[in-house]
């Protein structure tokens, strides 16, 4: 179901318009569209002032946090290819100001103008209204890479080292200065806010026909992150594709393997089975959202402990499975190997264990430290 | 998968009502068959009217010792309801030898039947599920 966005435009000769169907992102070798904003000081700026140097122009969704692990991994999946390399460590807001934090200990501040033009005009003109997406533009104003997240889609970033190279007679620009000179705009030009409320403010009180984007908001992990989602696209793809929480695995895609596996409102789950839309309104946990401040969950620290895998591919589902099973045996819920259903104690034996964890397949056979791994967790926790 | 439309309905009157205005529509349960059958075409719905929030989440003891369990209580409340444990054991025991605990947990009553009934038919599934 994925479009891709890049490939099939490398090459492709420059636009005569730079205004570009709203439908159609803007292709590479098109003229980046120009649009104006005002800076802190109030004075105003147009795009076209900052040629002579490389720009970064990203749009993001509704509601911009800067704490979101999809805006930090596009940032950094850019910076790292830069001449000079390095990474961002971390993004935090202060009212209209952004702060960047670099591995090399560098803090730098950026303005954020919040959303531009009116309802979303500038992603419109760029074609990319509804979607993440980041565009470089070359010092001449020249659209030189893109990225569209658009569903199911992998940025290329091989495209973008060529990209941003240096031609012959351009000069070299170090990280510093591409960062100082163009995470400004970028971080700035978060149009999305007001189309997606205007979106959103479309959707009908009768179910209409729609069968396009519309605006989810999904709680992952404790925070609200807001996609454009078609109806069809599940849990699974939206947190692997759009969301980048790469931890929760795709199996069978069948809700058979268990690979899966996540919490909605704490209970375990097939995320493949589930249309991102039905989770809206819920709270989803991950495996990336089990540990606290850099301590394993106690079920993850017992899978390493007691070698609950061997390959590591069905580990993340086993281990959102195995929490939410322990909650449910506590809140005694039987299983189908429990001889009396209507005994008040169950006990915590292997078969009930293996029974209750059969939604979740091991090829490696890890079965035994998985088995062993919960159960020293339950163990443990009835000590304390 | 075709794609489709999507809308949660908030009551009977309005499940009914979208329901009626798309030929080609299905009401959404859990999703743990009609998403897989989705999935490999052998369901193509042009709309879907999600039926998990009308509000038929409860398990009721009616008063000539009837129980009324409501369409969309998951497969795992069941299993765990105490009532139900203490008077109706085999209906508790026959859905925890159902599916998996991660799909007992989507699967909702309304489905699971509308599933069965659907078994007993012939059928295009190709591949066999276990829900």
């Amino acid at each position: 179901m994925g479009r891709m966005l890049i490939d099939e435009d490398l090459g492709a000769p420059p636009r005569s318009t730079a205004y570009a169907d709203p439908e159609v992102p803007l292709a590479v070798g098109a003229p980046a569209p120009d649009f104006e904003w005002t800076d802190d000081e109030g004075r105003h700026v147009q795009l076209c002032d900052l040629r002579g140097q490389p720009v970064l122009l990203a749009f993001f969704a509704a509601h911009w946090d800067p704490a979101r692990s999809h805006q930090l991994w596009m940032y950094n999946e850019v910076l790292q290819r830069l001449p000079s390399g390095g990474s961002v460590l971390g993004l935090a807001q202060d009212g209209r100001w952004c702060e960047i934090m670099l591995d090399n200990e560098q803090t730098m501040r950026f303005p954020v103008l919040g959303d531009l033009g009116v309802e979303g005009e500038i992603a419109r003109r760029y074609g990319v209204a509804g979607s993440p997406a980041i565009f470089v533009i070359d010092e001449h104003g020249i659209v030189r890479w893109r990225h569209v997240a658009t569903d199911g889609m992998q940025a290329h970033f091989d495209d973008l080292v060529e990209a941003i190279t240096p031609v012959p007679n351009r000069r070299t620009v170090s990280r510093r200065e591409f960062l100082v000179t163009t995470l400004a705009i970028s971080l700035a030009a978060a149009v999305l806010p007001r189309l997606a409320r205007a979106q959103s403010a479309a959707k009908p009180a009768v179910p209409g026909t729609d069968t396009s984007l519309a605006a989810v908001t999904l709680n992952v992990n404790g925070q609200e992150r807001t996609l454009n989602l078609e109806p069809r696209v599940t849990l699974l793809d939206a947190l692997r594709e759009q969301l980048s929480l790469t931890g929760t695995k795709k199996g069978c895609d069948h809700g058979q393997c268990g690979a899966c596996t996540v919490h909605i409102d704490a209970r375990r789950v097939n995320a493949c089975l589930t249309l991102a839309v039905q989770a809206e309104g819920s709270r989803i946990v991950t495996i990336e959202g089990l540990a606290r401040g850099g301590e394993l969950h106690p079920v993850q620290a017992a899978f390493i402990e007691r070698d609950g895998f061997q390959c590591g591919y069905c580990t993340p589902g086993q281990i959102c499975s195995a929490i939410a099973m322990v909650a449910e045996f506590r809140s005694g819920m039987p299983s189908a190997v429990t001889e009396d259903f209507s005994a008040s104690e169950i006990d915590f034996s292997d078969l009930e264990v293996k029974e209750r964890m059969s939604g979740n397949l091991c090829r490696c056979g890890a079965y035994v430290g998985i088995t062993e791994a919960i159960r020293e967790t339950f163990a443990s926790e009835v000590r304390r | 998968m075709k794609n489709f439309g999507y809308a949660r309905a908030t009551n009977i009157g309005e499940a009914v009502q979208s329901i009626s205005q798309k030929p080609n529509g299905k009401f959404l349960g859990g999703g743990t068959n009609l998403v897989d059958l989705m999935r490999e075409n052998i369901e193509q719905p042009d709309f879907l009217v999600d039926v998990t929030a009308l509000g038929l989440n409860k398990i009721e003891e009616l008063e000539d010792g009837r129980i009324r369990i409501g369409a969309e209580v998951k497969n795992s409340a069941i299993i765990n309801h105490p009532v139900i444990r203490e008077r109706f054991p085999v209906l508790a025991q026959a859905i925890a030898m159902g599916a998996s605990a991660q799909l007992r947990n989507m699967a909702t009553t309304a489905g699971t039947a509308a599933r069965s009934c659907s078994i007993s038919a012939p059928t295009k599934t190709r591949r066999t599920t276990r829900r």
